[in-house]
């Protein structure tokens, strides 16, 4: 009993230490909220359940972001079944450029094909590298690499060479 | 700077605002992973023949969350099944049916004396519930398109005109009739309930979920004022996502253990069918010992776990 308290408190800030990265990837693969809330729900799930022999994986925050991208790309997203009514709408952060950066982000991503967006958000959100994304979708490097620059350019023309520079502002 | 660095920096930026409420995301992730913790186990230990039927489900059925609730608090709704239907997958099964039934039920609760069907295109299976206010039948059927078969569907329910009464559209598409009827129309036990909720898909998938008053639909003495779950909570049951179609083998070797699922009935007659009804009637009284002594060992159980007073039979039991 005591290990299972000792398995779950760990579990526990593991979790809350990577909630708010995995929130973020899942909110530019979704492009919705409550999507993005279940996505990492379920991504952490399958951590839990694993969680007992996580000491074999490296680095199970990195791994967190595999599980979630790959549940994005092989679950039908399912279903929501009635509205809920909230007391309060959710924070998508404050009002100004970048939350109008946010929403013209997450238009133009959902112009992508999923498994493009799943490139994207692994490659420069969670900074992995061309190999290590390959390995994660199971795909080999170099389509990694043709599947990014091709995503790229659809955001671009979206969004506008003029996109860029915010990140110098 | 390069390209690749500028877009990274232009995507942490747009979303370093977000603060997610990771407390709620947190514990929805390990209620939902204890659940499939759980499936897991349920799984290995019926494929190692470990527990007989009857007792696995009560066991399944009784393991309660930390919350005391089944799952977890997503506000997107539950888990789908996460494998896509895919050659190598099977019909649903009546007794994979019947456990996807007791991994979704809206609230814990016994279960005993399960039994279903299959044809093409229809799967359906039937159990006792009981929440501790006396047993409820509880009948699931699943209808669902087959090439070159034709469709079972029990009356028309699509598609839900405007301001039709006890039909909804949800946010998903699903239209979903519900009703509080009754077993007989004819006035016979006006007390025997039958609540009903038939939801139609998006998919042209239809689920079916009747429960009753009384541990069996007909027949049977009334054992509580009203069916254990409301309108609504039959609702969010029947749109559960864990209703799929076909399932993989595991999952149905898993679920094979609850109960030999109805097949052709043979015409007896003379001797045989007298000795067929002596033997029925020996199952279902074993059945009923089964599922008393699985009760009890799950109360003892429970006030075990609570470190209460344990009622004297426990001590009998074991």
């Amino acid at each position: 009993m005591n290990s299972t308290r000792d398995g779950d408190a760990a579990f526990r800030e593991f979790a809350s230490s990577c909630s708010p990265s995995l929130f973020r990837s899942a909110w530019l693969l979704t492009g919705d909220w409550h999507a993005a809330e279940d996505l990492v729900q379920d991504a952490l799930s399958r951590m839990y359940r694993i969680w007992g022999g996580i000491s074999r994986i490296d680095n199970p925050a990195a791994y967190a972001q595999t599980v979630l991208a790959r549940q994005f790309l092989t679950v039908r997203r399912r279903r929501s079944f009635g509205e809920r009514p909230s007391a309060e709408l959710p924070d998508a952060g404050a009002a100004g450029p970048d939350s109008d950066l946010r929403v013209s982000l997450v238009a133009a991503l959902a112009e992508l094909p999923k498994r493009d967006r799943a490139v994207i958000v692994l490659r420069y959100l969670a900074d992995r590298s061309v190999e290590q994304v390959a390995l994660d979708l199971g795909r080999t490097p170099s389509a990694i690499k043709v599947q990014s620059m091709r995503a790229l350019a659809k955001l671009r023309a979206a969004l506008g060479e003029d996109l860029l520079d915010l990140a110098q502002s | 700077m390069n390209d690749d660095d500028r877009f990274g920096a232009v995507l942490h930026r747009a979303v370093s605002t977000l603060e997610p409420p990771t407390e709620r995301l947190v514990a929805g992730a390990i209620a939902r992973g204890r659940r499939r913790r759980r499936i897991v186990l349920a799984g290995e230990l019926a494929t190692g023949g470990v527990l007989v039927a009857g007792v696995l489900a009560l066991v399944v059925a009784l393991v309660p969350d930390a919350n005391g609730s089944r799952t977890g608090t997503s506000p997107a709704g539950k888990p789908a099944d996460p494998a896509p239907a895919a050659a190598g997958r099977l019909p649903m099964s009546p007794q994979a049916l019947a456990q996807t039934a007791l991994e979704t039920l809206p609230r814990r609760g016994a279960t005993t004396n399960f039994e279903g069907s299959a044809d093409a295109g229809s799967v359906s299976t039937a159990f006792t519930y009981d929440d501790g206010h006396g047993g409820a039948q509880i009948v699931i059927a699943m209808q669902y398109p087959v090439p070159g078969a034709s469709p079972k569907v029990h009356g028309p329910i699509l598609p839900c005109a405007r301001g039709s009464e006890g039909c909804i559209v949800l946010s998903d598409g699903a239209h979903a009739r519900t009703a509080r009827g009754h077993e007989y129309d004819d006035g016979r036990q006006p007390n025997a309930a039958e609540w009903v909720v038939d939801l139609v898909r998006r998919d042209g998938v239809q689920v079916s979920i009747l429960e009753y008053n009384a541990p069996r639909q007909k027949g049977a003495a009334i054992s509580r004022p009203a069916p254990p779950f409301t309108l609504d909570e039959l609702t969010t049951w029947a749109n559960d996502d864990l209703w799929q179609t076909t399932i993989t083998s595991q999952r149905a070797k898993a679920a094979v253990h609850l109960f030999e699922p109805a097949g052709p009935k043979a015409q007896l007659s003379g001797l045989a069918a007298t000795k067929s009804a002596s033997r029925l009637e020996r199952e279902a009284t074993d059945r009923l010992k089964a599922a008393d002594l699985a009760r009890k060992r799950a109360s003892c159980a429970a006030a075990a776990a609570q470190h209460a007073t344990l009622p004297k039979y426990c001590a009998q039991i074991n």
